[in-house]
């Protein structure tokens, strides 16, 4: 089949020009909070912005490879625009240097590597694992590992467009999928790890991981949702794309927020039966000070919203309810990052009380900002570059036929 | 006295010309009919304009039993009944009653859906009325069937006969009890 061009029609081009403004206006934003904030805030805001979109478009490659892992047939026609959304990815090792930099600084957001953490009693036991030159490796590796891996499994599939009837790429990615998919599972978990749940080096979850994926694949698949309907309204791909797609993603977004709820409770629920002040003290600082209105926000735009949304079967082939689920998913992410960050840096101990001032305004929209454009900016160039549509893979004519 | 009448059956072989025929009689507007096929012919509830089941509204109603019973017993039996202190805990809190929310409001929709889905199925039904016809047996191994009810309002064993005729429908046949 012809190769699906999308490069030069007015969507991606919008694409591409709404990427560029608003990388210009959240780079405006940064110097903005930076100026107005002071440092911390500031490197707090762009933390947010960057593993709202670093995570999404690493996520987006695991979603890739999930499907050559599974042989999933529902996907072929749609599996490339998961593909093209890893356009960040390459740059996550660039847009980490302002990170590592403030944890180098004066007074960082990471605790951890500030000097009076060689007098903590704790800290000083953890220094093994929190220390900056670990902390440097082990980012350099997470981002080698993910351009590894977009190299091989999009790499593979975008072969696969121009390799005729030979099949060889996409049986490589059946094989090799597997092993992407353990190193994504563990660059994924120790990324959150390093650069989420660090901000609070006293406090330790070992959920934290399978968290910060079920949030970050819930987004991707909202992502891919509003992509997917945009292409279709526009009646481009319009051979590659059914219902039956529509109401597969509806699925798939309904369970994973119903799996981060699973996954949120389950940490929320051993902490607060456990009862042990150095786990509470997470949900301590975030249930006062106002910050749990956005506990609450987060309970309703991660679970009960997208849940009453999506249970029916016949909403998921509507696209304006698609639309609202995936847009309330994609804010509640928000949420969530929100929620777990600038607790963590507006932090104060007042006598024996630890708590958290509210620190939440529009400065924390910048660097989502400035990371959207250059999310969107990067997958606008991927759809210059290749075909929109997996046009040759071997699966294509059964995702075109299925029913769900 | 000539036995009485079930319905009229017609045989289809090809499955393209059955989904056509199916159609037809859709349109034709006979509410009690039904089509035996050995496999599951997909698209064919759809070509039937079958109404959607209320069988969600059956799980849901299961649901909310669940956790009904979930969140009283949880509460009654350890707060008002049997109050036990147990290392300084709450006696009912929300937090700790999920799980067994969580749980029994999936028992419960669980056990409705399975129970809604025999009730809306009619089973267990140990017979078909149609089961000594010869072209019904055929239906299990190679051969669409149509059948349309003598209890449907429209029904009339001529009618019925030439309608299935005209579809292309082969050994078209009354049924009669046996």
């Amino acid at each position: 089949m012809a190769h699906v061009d999308l490069g030069s029609t007015p969507l991606i081009a919008s694409m591409q020009k709404i990427g560029l403004a608003l990388i210009g206006v959240g780079a405006i934003g940064l110097g903005a909070a930076y100026a107005l904030h002071g440092q911390e805030r500031f490197f707090a805001d762009y933390l947010l912005g960057f593993w709202y979109f670093a995570g999404i478009s690493v996520t987006m490659v695991f979603f890739s490879a999930l499907q050559y892992l599974a042989r999933a047939g529902w996907s072929a026609s749609i599996r490339r625009i998961a593909e093209n959304f890893t356009g960040f990815v390459p740059y996550i090792g660039i847009a980490l240097i302002p990170i590592v930099i403030n944890m180098l600084g004066h007074h960082s957001i990471y605790e951890w590597s500030h000097e009076s953490a060689a007098s903590d009693p704790i800290l000083i036991k953890k220094a093994a694992y929190l220390n900056p030159t670990f902390f440097i490796v082990r980012l350099g590796l997470y981002a080698l590992l993910w351009i590894g891996m977009v190299k091989y499994i999009v790499g593979n599939s975008v072969k696969q467009d121009t390799a005729g009837s030979d099949i060889t790429p996409t049986k490589r990615n059946w094989k090799r999928s597997a092993p992407w998919v353990l190193v994504f599972a563990i660059t994924i978990t120790f990324a959150s790890f390093d650069l989420l749940m660090s901000l609070e080096p006293h406090w330790f979850s070992t959920i934290w991981g399978v968290y910060a994926f079920a949030g970050h694949f819930a987004a991707s698949l909202a992502i891919i949702t509003l992509t997917l309907i945009a292409l279709y309204k526009r009646g481009l791909m319009k051979q590659y794309i059914t219902l039956e797609h529509f109401h597969d993603l509806g699925k798939l977004m309904f369970a994973f927020s119903v799996f981060w709820t699973y996954i949120a409770f389950s940490q929320y629920f051993i902490i607060w039966y456990a009862n042990l002040p150095e786990e509470t003290i997470y949900f301590d600082v975030r249930t006062s000070n106002g910050w749990e209105l956005f506990g609450l926000l987060l309970v309703l735009f991660h679970f009960v919203l997208p849940f009453i949304l999506l249970l029916r079967q016949d909403v998921k082939r509507k696209m304006a309810v698609l639309t609202v689920a995936a847009i309330v998913i994609l804010i509640s992410h928000f949420i969530d990052l929100v929620w777990i960050i600038m607790p963590a840096v507006s932090k104060v101990v007042g006598g024996t009380h630890m708590s958290a001032n509210m620190m939440f305004g529009w400065s924390e929209f910048t660097g989502v900002v400035f990371f959207a454009g250059v999310f969107l900016f990067l997958a606008a160039k991927n759809y210059q570059k290749r075909s929109a549509v997996a046009v040759n893979d071997p699966l294509l004519n059964e995702s075109l036929e299925y029913s769900s | 006295m000539s036995k009485s009448t079930i319905g009229v059956v017609g045989e289809f072989t090809d499955v393209n010309a059955l989904t056509a025929a199916v159609a037809k009689v859709t349109d034709a507007g006979y509410q009690r009919w039904d089509v035996y096929t050995p496999y599951p012919v997909h698209g064919l509830d759809k070509t039937m304009k079958i109404k959607r089941s209320y069988l969600t509204y059956i799980s849901f109603a299961g649901l909310l039993g669940g956790i009904t019973t979930a969140l009283g017993l949880q509460w009654w039996t350890g707060a008002v009944d049997y109050p036990l202190n147990i290392g300084g805990k709450q006696l009912f809190a929300w937090q700790f009653s999920v799980p067994i929310d969580f749980e029994l409001s999936i028992l419960g929709t669980a056990l409705m859906t399975v129970m809604g889905l025999f009730h809306l199925c009619r089973l267990p039904t140990w017979y078909n009325k149609y089961q000594d016809d010869e072209s019904f047996k055929k239906a299990t191994d190679d051969t669409f069937v149509i059948a349309i009810d003598a209890d449907d309002d429209r029904f009339s064993a001529d009618n019925a006969q030439q309608f299935l005729r005209q579809l292309g429908a082969q050994n078209v046949h009354i049924v009669h009890a046996s």
